[in-house]
């Protein structure tokens, strides 16, 4: 079930009315129904993998308690890496197991070595990565002893299963939601309104700018040969806004929908897009896989402790890690690795740091120092993009080839795009409204989030209006969200 | 809770309010079929598929028939003769039609399928298709189809810079695009390939397709005079299509034995002008579409 689908359109106010209006004040009903409706949410995809959902709940909640009553550090321990393995063994198979093996047989095949190698025929279960990280984190910190283990089989599923997180994050922590999970809540108006209008951007930014986008995109990366080199820079542009709509609209359907159930979740965007280094976006873009890395791999790999090699190291380490997480595929380490090179000066120069707030935090434009250095970033940004976005390296090195070419500096041909749902022109003229109130809202968590509060009545209703109006005139083709294939 | 729900309730109606209103602004710019379903149930109907929806124009028949007809034919894809477009034809005839004219454009394609059975209606590509979807034939607006139909491009009722096709009220789908001689050749060229390579290897003569031709015939007969008119095309494709049919004629003689006249203008010398050797041009239409009005005029046979 999408988020951007009909069925979710009557799925969630069932859910929300069963939620408030039968079970508002037994709390053990309210989680038992989120449950239910998660599972229900998740067997919508494929009901054969909510086993799998559901042996994963019950192995890290079994070796959660196990854990907690070992009485000597060998049971312990036992216990905590029998489920690291189980974890990471359903990960390796259902989504690394074809990669290493025809990557081992080409590597063989280029020393001379024909052999014949045996693929499985597998199909990827949705959210597999997230709640299978979920879980991960939920057995380190018990095993870290930064948490106790939860006892209450029903809070510890939703904890994995809520079904706004399941397939595509933010990836929780136990310490967030578990207590939130257990904690009696009750109906909030200007909670649940701050919802809804999270959910009305995210699915303006799916719908209108990603999904509009991803034609334009899509033209170009399919076919980089029949065009010119500033053609396929507007394509990448055009992908690094797809990626940004669908993924960040995404998180914020997922955050306005736990809200309209009293629960908040991690922010996972900060407009990444504004960044004025590397080392800020990556503060700002999928901040709940950012800082799962950063706690569970960087930190206990050294992190910045042992000089600058040992930094240097470990930070290649994460981003190429961070970058496998996504997919089996060469792209997407490339794509990994390109994102540490372009962090190192800053890591190198321990300035990595140094823009903690967002841009022209107390003006209304950044300086012209500002204004260079968030171009500058969207450029390194888009540029790695192309190797995310691309089928395989060589098409990814062919695309690049093909923009570094003498016709980069030829006018792009619209003509190219002219195939798509929206005229290319139209397509600039939304991005920039959308870039515009992303820039006025960027102060919040969200850009609608307190844009238009302060306006009269009649005015903020139309904004909104509006924006759900042109969401509905480009929807109905309930187009698959991105990171659904990680 | 009361408040929130009343409140969101009440922006639910006024945008979808907003958006059911900004979709009756379709027209015959928004798509090549919606217009189609708007009319009210017609009386006198030109069938068959894209060839017949560009190819022949219903206002030249109103000079010499005095009769007003609607062009009620679609694609290949959506409209070849079966189960779904005479059920189709059903819900668009007005049932008190008593001296109707009846236009039923033929030619092999329309009478074939690219299944694997070719005889096996349940496996006709358009039962997936949009016309096995409406319900509702003659109304306007035409919600259903809109919602259903437009999914994904609902803004094209509201942004059209569709300058290529022109959908008239009474269903001729009027098509504007370069017709330089190079242009053509390009389209020509293309469409002559996709016959040779897709239609050709691919499509087989369908009996079934043959008896709904001549349930349909059968069906209108009863409310009027049915023609059967097989439309010019350019002289490549028609290569084609002699190759792939023919017999043609043959198989089509008990249908023109129902009807009350068959016109094959695939065998006469006037010079037509082809979009891309399978659609008339414009003014192409125009003379075709007068000399079958004429022709049903003399009395057609």
């Amino acid at each position: 079930m999408l988020f951007n689908s009909l069925d979710f359109a009557v799925f969630l106010p069932i859910v929300f009315f069963l939620y408030w209006l039968i079970a508002k004040h037994n709390l053990r009903f309210q989680n038992i129904l989120l449950l239910g409706a998660s599972y229900y949410f998740y067997a919508c995809w494929d009901w054969r993998f909510l086993f799998l959902l559901m042996f994963s709940t019950l192995l890290d909640y079994f070796t959660g308690l196990k854990m907690q009553d070992a009485e000597g550090k060998t049971t312990k321990r036992f216990w905590f890496w029998l489920s690291i393995i189980i974890n990471l063994g359903f990960l390796g198979i259902f989504k690394y197991y074809n990669f290493f093996v025809e990557s081992f047989a080409e590597g063989l095949s280029k020393l001379g070595w024909k052999v014949d190698v045996w693929t499985l025929n597998i199909i990827l279960p949705v959210g597999i990565s997230f709640y299978t990280f979920h879980g991960l984190s939920y057995v380190i910190d018990i095993y870290k002893e930064r948490i106790k283990a939860e006892r209450n089989f029903v809070d510890y599923a939703v904890f994995v299963s809520f079904f706004p997180l399941l397939v595509a994050g933010p990836i929780e922590r136990a310490t967030h939601l578990l207590p939130q999970i257990k904690r009696q809540r009750s109906f909030d108006y200007a909670k649940a309104v701050n919802g809804l209008r999270q959910i009305l951007w995210g699915l303006f930014k799916k719908i209108v700018i990603a999904d509009n986008c991803a034609e334009f995109a899509n033209i170009a990366f399919n076919s980089p040969d029949h065009y010119y080199g500033s053609t396929l820079v507007l394509g990448a542009v055009f992908f690094a806004f797809q990626i940004y709509g669908d993924f960040s609209g995404y998180s914020d359907i997922a955050l306005g929908t736990a809200r309209l159930f009293g629960i908040e979740l991690l922010r996972n965007f900060a407009f990444p897009y504004f960044s004025r280094d590397i080392a800020e976006f990556w503060r700002r873009w999928h901040i709940s896989l950012s800082s799962w890395f950063k706690d569970y791999l960087y930190i206990p790999l050294g992190g910045s402790k042992g000089g600058s090699w040992m930094r240097i190291r470990n930070t290649f380490i994460i981003f190429i890690v961070s970058g496998f997480w996504h997919g089996a595929n060469w792209t997407f380490i490339v794509w990994g690795a390109l994102n540490a090179v372009f962090i190192m000066p800053s890591i190198i120069s321990n300035t990595n740091r140094s823009n903690l707030d967002i841009v022209a935090k107390n003006t209304a434009l950044p300086s012209l120092k500002e204004f260079i250095q968030i171009i500058a970033t969207f450029v390194l940004t888009v540029f790695a993009w192309i190797f995310f976005r691309a089928e395989n390296l060589g098409h990814a090195v062919a695309y690049v080839s093909k923009i570094f070419s003498s016709s980069l500096f030829t006018v792009p041909e619209g003509s190219a795009f002219i195939g798509a749902r929206v005229h290319p022109l139209g397509m600039l003229l939304l991005l920039t409204v959308f870039v515009f109130i992303e820039w006025l809202g960027r102060r919040n968590e969200y850009a609608l989030e307190s844009l238009g509060l302060s306006w009269n009545r009649i005015i903020r209703w139309s904004f909104y209006a509006v924006i759900a109006l042109v969401t509905l005139l480009y929807s109905g083709k309930s187009e698959e969200f991105i990171y659904f294939q990680f | 809770m009361l408040r929130f729900i009343s409140l969101t309730l009440l922006f639910l109606v006024v945008v979808t309010g907003g958006f059911l209103l900004i979709l009756t602004r379709a027209n015959g710019f928004t798509d090549p079929f919606y217009v189609r379903f708007t009319t009210p149930p017609q009386q006198n109907m030109i069938i068959g598929t894209s060839r017949s929806a560009q190819g022949i124009v219903p206002s030249s028949f109103k000079s010499i028939l005095k009769k007003e007809l609607f062009n009620y034919s679609f694609t290949a894809g959506h409209s070849p003769y079966g189960p779904i477009y005479l059920n189709s034809i059903k819900k668009k005839l007005d049932p008190s039609t008593k001296d109707g004219i009846f236009i039923l454009s033929i030619d092999p394609w329309a009478i074939s399928a690219g299944t694997g059975d070719p005889n096996s209606a349940s496996e006709f590509l358009e039962n997936d298709l949009m016309l096995a979807n409406m319900e509702t034939v003659n109304s306007n607006p035409n919600f259903e189809y809109l919602l259903q139909e437009l999914k994904g491009n609902y803004h094209l009722t509201l942004f059209n810079s569709n300058t290529v096709t022109f959908l008239h009220q009474d269903g001729w789908l009027e098509v504007t695009i370069p017709m330089d001689s190079s242009s053509v050749a390009i389209r020509t060229i293309r469409k002559i390939k996709n016959y040779r390579t897709e239609n050709l290897p691919n499509m087989k003569i369908s009996q079934t397709r043959i008896d709904y031709l001549n349930q349909t015939i059968d069906f209108l007969k009863s409310y009027g005079k049915v023609y059967l008119v097989r439309l010019p095309i350019g002289e490549e494709l028609l290569e084609i299509e002699n190759e792939y049919s023919a017999n043609f004629d043959d198989l089509m003689r008990a249908s023109i034995e129902r009807a009350d006249g068959y016109l094959d203008l695939t065998k006469r010398d006037e010079r037509f002008l082809f979009t891309d050797g399978n659609h008339l041009w414009k003014d192409s239409a125009l003379e075709v579409s007068n000399i079958i009005a004429a022709w049903i005029g003399r009395g057609a046979k």
